[in-house]
């Protein structure tokens, strides 16, 4: 009953999240809001997906292709979105700490490994390293250029800096969907007691901080063109 | 006992003998029709022996190992168009895509047709239009990331696979609605028309202020 309740709560959040960027990518044309309105539909789709088998058929799905597929695109979704702002180039050679991202994604799929599906778990693996180490490059990027920002240009400091926000939100994505999978692993009752749900409610709460992240970054790159 | 070979055959005998004597974009109209028609009895086979590996019955695979299946499988004609002869006509891609689509459709339909009788008309218009416009539009999603909105290839390439999701995950929602009885398969069948209607709205007001 619960994971049928988190699962319609997340729904609706997606949907509204979803409906707010179609209309902001067919007003804006613009194709970082396509690339957050697809993050959206497959989320949306996925977890639609899910409830509907929750509901119909009293149980969660026997083979997670479909859902899972929608999941893990969400996150290349994002990460083309990202890219969008992050062009820096990711040297492990000048920062061996950002070794760390792959280490722990790498060790994270072969601990879930052991629960689900091999190919599943190196995709989502590959996929959250490269979005984390891009969130965290864009992060420093952002850094080093508010450092080193000349005093009157505030425009370009301004737009420089807006993307933080997006990359500290997919963080924040990324964070609850780690804890969400790790709490998955270790508990399993049903009730409110169980952390999965906290943390499952925390990745519906982020979905929406995308929205006004990304209308910053568009805000700041308007008012430095003007 | 459904001879889908036997229906595969009457039903390309005809075009493959259009794909002889037309010309140009006709001809090339034909061939897609073709193939849509040939992916559609492939995914079939491909179907089969996944959800027998999986030791999957016939209504879970149906909604959880199918339409990914078809999914890709009615992509890989248009991807071997595009790799290998790197149309420069963006729009009459996309229309092949469709056209791919169509021809999926219209063989999953008279598979559904022998299996299921021709007596009631009113089901049949609707699964009719549902299926079809539910194919159509899931290849409409697909060509718009290969063909629109990406140039660089790794990006096109990662989107195109976003978009076969989208695609897929939509089959699947439509396949789970519509093998539920009463108003639920209704509402199945009505949901990729209300979609098609949308993404024909924005493309006019897209193309409008464009």
């Amino acid at each position: 009953m619960i994971e049928s309740f988190e699962n319609a709560f997340q729904l609706i959040v997606a949907g509204g999240c979803l409906i707010y960027s179609a209309i902001k990518a067919i007003s804006n044309r613009n194709r970082v809001w396509i690339l957050l309105l697809f993050f959206y539909a497959e989320i949306f789709l996925g977890n639609l997906y899910w409830q509907l088998y929750l509901i119909f058929f009293n149980m969660s799905p026997i083979y997670s292709f479909v859902s899972g597929f929608c999941w893990d695109v969400s996150f290349a979704f994002m990460l083309l979105l990202v890219r969008y702002y992050s062009k820096g180039s990711i040297s492990i050679k000048k920062d061996p700490l950002l070794l760390v991202i792959p280490v722990f994604t790498a060790a994270m799929a072969v601990m879930f490994m052991q629960w689900g599906d091999i190919a599943e778990n190196i995709v989502t693996a590959v996929l959250m390293a490269a979005l984390i180490l891009r969130c965290v490059v864009g992060l420093k990027e952002i850094a080093g250029k508010g450092a080193y920002a000349p005093a009157g240009k505030t425009g370009i400091y301004e737009a420089d800096r807006s993307p933080a926000y997006l990359y500290r939100a997919i963080l924040c994505f990324c964070t609850a969907n780690y804890l969400s999978w790790i709490a998955s692993t270790f508990f399993f009752e049903e009730s409110i007691t169980n952390p999965y749900y906290w943390f499952d409610t925390a990745i519906t709460i982020s979905l929406v901080f995308f929205i006004p992240a990304l209308n910053r970054c568009d805000k700041s790159i308007k008012e430095t063109v003007e | 006992m459904n001879y889908i070979e036997n229906i595969y055959i009457c039903l390309a005998a005809p075009i493959l003998a259009a794909c002889i004597f037309l010309r140009g974009r006709s001809r090339r109209v034909m061939i897609f029709m073709l193939a849509g028609i040939s992916m559609c009895l492939l995914s079939s086979y491909v179907s089969t022996f996944i959800a027998a590996a999986y030791g999957a019955d016939k209504l879970t695979a149906t909604i959880e190992i199918t339409p990914t299946i078809e999914e890709i499988m009615k992509f890989l004609p248009i991807l071997f168009y595009v790799v290998v002869y790197s149309p420069k006509e963006k729009d009459e891609t996309a229309q092949m895509v469709m056209v791919t689509a169509v021809g999926f459709a219209t063989f999953e339909n008279v598979c559904y047709l022998t299996a299921n009788g021709a007596g009631k008309l009113l089901d049949l218009a609707i699964r009719g239009f549902g299926t079809g416009v539910m194919h159509v539009v899931a290849s409409v999603l697909m060509s718009m990331g290969m063909i629109y909105l990406w140039e660089q290839l790794w990006i096109r390439v990662l989107g195109t696979i976003g978009l076969l999701s989208l695609a897929g995950a939509f089959h699947a929602v439509y396949n789970i609605l519509v093998t539920q009885p009463g108003y639920v398969a209704w509402v199945g069948y009505l949901i990729p028309v209300l979609t098609a209607v949308l993404i024909v709205m924005v493309k006019k007001q897209y193309v409008g202020r464009t």
